[in-house]
């Protein structure tokens, strides 16, 4: 917090040994100059389908890590490994290190699981192997078939591809964090990449710590009570990992870790800064013993930040202010006055990078005389400004997430014509009502949404009120309900049916916490069934009763008696002059039918056109459904009389069918048809008796038609006459309701 | 059946007069056969009667009406019809009812029930 861009500088060259310049290495991935252009396919990540960023896994993995830090710190790396291949994430897992020998720069094992197990501890020469690419390039390599590439290195699992990212010690690459897979189905994706790079960072400060301990443990010189420090340093950063491991909350983990940074380095007071959402400044997330209000915390919370700001960004390394008073830069400003005042004599400054190279903070102690750190505390600041910033990025991937999908759900309430809502199960106060709400239920969704959760109930039938509301009990109890009610609609005061399909949301304990739905109005589709189910009964009805007639005319034939290939051809005449008038009527719009096309059609089917023999003469007249059906039968009957015994049957005979429409006494319409055979000498035998054409025109046309009817046979011929009542001309019901 | 007056309202007059014939066999007295509602109607004042076929659908005129006239003078019937038990009033999803084309001699044994004196129980 105490310097300019000078003081900065000069303080990087005066701890110029202490610097730790890894902080910015993360950012050196993108430097590829490998001989071999087609070795690495790293690009290719950006094609293929990744998973989602699975923090969940990655804190796991990192709290198992923690755990093995403080129980055995120098199976870290081991540990790692292992754990790579537990969770099916490769196939063989490792870590190799550079390493110096006689023969030249080897790259060894040091931690390997999976397939390759068997190999820890060998070597690979530095040139032979894609961890020496990786060193040298201090950059990610994604190698398909490295047997291809590498012909020395071992190759029993064969490798189908492998994942390393560069192990970093102070800011320089000395080895390789590796996935592989043996199994061409598993193939690496950017999730991958990710992970591998979080542990990667965590492994190589974790070995830093380490490796302290061990120099400490190796000096004759270390006291008994530095090396107890640097354990208790450990158990101290275990302690924090186990719980961040389960941390959710951002300032939580924020205040944990500045503890962690005060007590690491031995002082009471520290501070986390984040940068400001302008990106100017540096502002206060975190103070550590110190009071609210003072002096301090209020010239500091926002000021100065800028130069700060600008020093962070140019420098990106950690700074340190060993004395205050005598710090160049310092001296003579109110920072000063007020730092003194504050008794902050000395200060350790660690600025929280990400991977891509954005300064998103700086961890800060201070002490209250002037301080030359050990090196172990400025590598645990390291750790843990590395530690906040993980944090900080896991927390805000996990924000964006959360924003995203509330994005997206809003985007969906906004697009659908259905209302969704939610309800709080305990108050069924509404929390969310789509804006469809307005068009379906016709009223103004603001007073609904923010009111009494109960006022949306005097838009809802009386009657069904009572089912609208046992249903959040339903809802409550942890089912799934959906149910139908009629609403009357303020905007046009129609009567609508809505159908509700409502669900329980439950929290992580199971607990039902809201109930959610989806209203739709259902009032058209409702109407639509019904209709459709008249309309199947109607078919229905109509099909069965034409399967009954068929039936009676069936056996009224057989009753005729005689040669049963004269029966079957009556049948089958009867049945097509049922079936010709049935399409006459289905095939009309109106299902009404024109009387001079239905004789024609009967004539035709006996092959019977116009000729000096035939008279067809009336007025255009149409006729409902029912009449028609009965008329086309006695034309049936009639005609095939014609042609077997009768007019047409007889040269020079001859056939005059004609009509008029009249007004009965009672002064409704009537249809008078006559059907006049003549020149024809014998009466035909069969019409003596009482056949089926016969009853037909006498006793069925007039129980269906309310027709009166005469059939005669005399010296010429046929003659009948045939007077039905007809609707009102104009009158004309369609067909849709004339059925219906 | 002999002796029993039996009322058959169905427009059909193929079916209403196969009807008759069946029930005039086994000695029954047809009232009707009418094919209109106005008729039917009428007719359910009929004296003697015993019980009544029925067609639902008089071209577009359904038959609830003598339906429940019958039932006021406690006289049984049956429905004899084309539609389904759930293209009926629910007054009437529980009345006997035979599918149509109903067999005949179906027909006549559930007619025979209607005049059978059911024990109390």
């Amino acid at each position: 917090v105490l310097w300019t861009p000078e003081i900065a500088a000069a303080s990087v060259s005066r701890v110029k040994g202490l610097i730790l310049e890894n902080l910015a290495a993360g950012r050196a991935d993108t430097h590829p100059h490998y001989a071999a252009a087609d070795l690495n396919i790293l690009d290719q990540l950006e094609r293929r389908t990744s998973r989602p960023a699975d923090f969940e896994a990655e804190n796991a993995i990192l709290g198992v890590l923690a755990d093995e830090l403080a129980e055995r710190p120098a199976n870290l790396l081991q540990r790692l490994s292992d754990i790579l291949v537990e969770r099916g994430l490769a196939d063989t897992a490792g870590i190799s290190l550079r390493e110096s020998s006689d023969n030249g720069d080897v790259c060894r094992w040091v931690a390997l699981a999976g397939g390759w197990s068997y190999l820890k501890g060998g070597e690979t020469p530095f040139d032979a192997s894609p961890c020496g690419v990786v060193i040298r390039d201090n950059a990610a390599l994604l190698v398909e078939r490295p047997d291809r590439y590498f012909p020395r290195a071992a190759n029993v699992p064969l490798i189908h591809e492998v994942l390393l990212v560069p192990f970093q010690s102070g800011g320089v690459p000395v080895g390789a964090l590796f996935m592989a897979a043996h199994s061409p189905a598993r193939r690496f994706d950017e999730e991958d990449l990710r992970l591998l790079r979080s542990l990667v960072r965590f492994a190589a400060a974790s070995r830093q710590v380490t490796e302290a301990l061990k120099d400490a443990r190796g000096d004759e010189q270390a006291s008994q009570a530095a090396l107890a420090a640097d354990l208790a340093g450990l158990n101290r950063l275990h302690e924090l990992y186990a719980k961040l491991a389960v941390e959710t909350d951002l300032d939580t983990a924020l205040r944990d870790i500045t503890a962690a940074a005060v007590e690491l380095t031995g002082t009471d007071r520290g501070v986390l800064q984040r940068v400001s959402e302008d990106g100017e400044r540096l502002e206060f997330a975190v103070h550590h013993g110190y009071g609210e209000g003072t002096r301090f915390t209020e010239h500091f919370r926002y000021q100065g930040a800028k130069a700060v700001c600008e020093a962070a960004r140019e420098h990106q390394q950690a700074i340190v202010v060993e004395d205050t008073a005598a710090f160049p830069g310092l001296v003579g400003t109110v920072d000063l006055e007020i730092a003194l005042a504050e008794e902050i004599r000395a200060t350790l400054s660690f600025p929280m990078v990400t991977r891509t190279g954005e300064l998103i903070g700086v961890l800060n102690t201070q002490f209250r005389k002037p301080h030359r750190p050990l090196d172990r505390e400025l590598r645990f600041m390291e750790m843990l400004a590395w530690t906040a910033t993980g944090f900080i990025e896991r927390h805000s991937a996990a924000d964006a997430a959360l924003r995203d999908s509330e994005t997206r759900f809003r985007e969906l309430g906004a697009a659908s014509s259905d209302v969704i809502w939610i309800r709080d199960a305990g108050t069924l106060a509404l929390e969310y009502l789509s804006p469809a709400f307005d068009a379906v239920y016709g009223a103004r969704r603001q007073p609904y949404a923010e009111t009494d959760p109960s006022a949306i109930l005097s838009l809802i039938y009386p009657g069904d009120r009572a089912g609208y509301l046992a249903n959040f009990e339903r809802l409550r109890a942890g089912e799934r309900v959906r149910h139908e009610f009629r609403i009357t609609r303020p905007s046009d005061g129609e009567t609508r049916w809505i159908r509700n399909t409502d669900f329980p949301m439950v929290d992580d304990k199971g607990r039902v916490t809201r109930l959610g739905g989806i209203a739709q109005d259902v009032t058209e589709e409702k109407a639509n069934a019904a209709r459709l189910g008249v309309l199947v009964a109607e078919l229905q009805h109509r099909v069965r009763n034409m399967l009954a007639v068929v039936r009676s005319v069936f056996a009224r034939t057989v009753e005729a008696n005689g040669p049963i290939e004269e029966i079957a051809a009556h049948f089958t005449g009867r049945l097509d002059a049922l079936a010709r008038t049935q399409m006459i009527v289905t095939q009309s719009s109106s299902g009404h039918v024109d009387l001079q096309n239905l004789i024609r059609d009967e004539l035709l089917s006996v092959a019977v056109s116009d000729g000096p023999a035939l008279a067809i003469e009336g007025p255009d007249v149409t006729l409902p459904p029912k009449t028609a059906e009965s008329i086309g039968l006695a034309l049936h009957e009639l005609t095939t009389n014609a042609v077997k015994y009768g007019a047409l049957s007889i040269p020079g005979a001859k056939l005059d069918i004609r009509w008029t429409v009249n007004r009965s006494d009672d002064g409704g319409r009537r249809l008078d048809l006559r059907w006049t055979e003549q020149g024809v000498s014998m009466v035909p035998l069969r019409q003596t008796r009482e056949g089926f054409g016969r009853e037909l025109i006498e006793d069925a046309l007039p129980y269906r038609l309310g027709a009166k009817t005469r059939l005669e046979f005399t010296g010429g011929g046929v003659r009948c006459a045939i007077s039905v009542p007809l609707p009102e001309d104009g009158a004309l019901a369609p067909f849709a309701s004339a059925t219906l | 059946l002999a002796g029993k007056h039996i009322l058959v309202v169905e427009d059909e007059y193929f079916i209403a007069s196969d009807l008759q014939r069946a029930l005039k066999k086994e000695g029954a007295v047809v009232i009707g056969p009418v094919g209109h509602l106005e008729e039917g109607l009428a007719l359910v004042a009929h004296p003697a009667l015993d019980a009544a076929v029925l067609d639902v659908n008089l071209e577009g005129a359904q038959t609830f009406a003598i339906a429940a006239r019958l039932k006021l003078r406690s006289i049984p019937y049956v429905f004899v019809t084309g539609y389904d038990a759930w293209a009926l009033p629910d007054a009437y999803r529980d009345a006997p009812r035979v599918g149509k084309p109903a067999p005949m001699p179906a027909l006549l044994a559930v007619i025979e029930q209607l005049v059978t004196p059911r024990p109390l129980s």
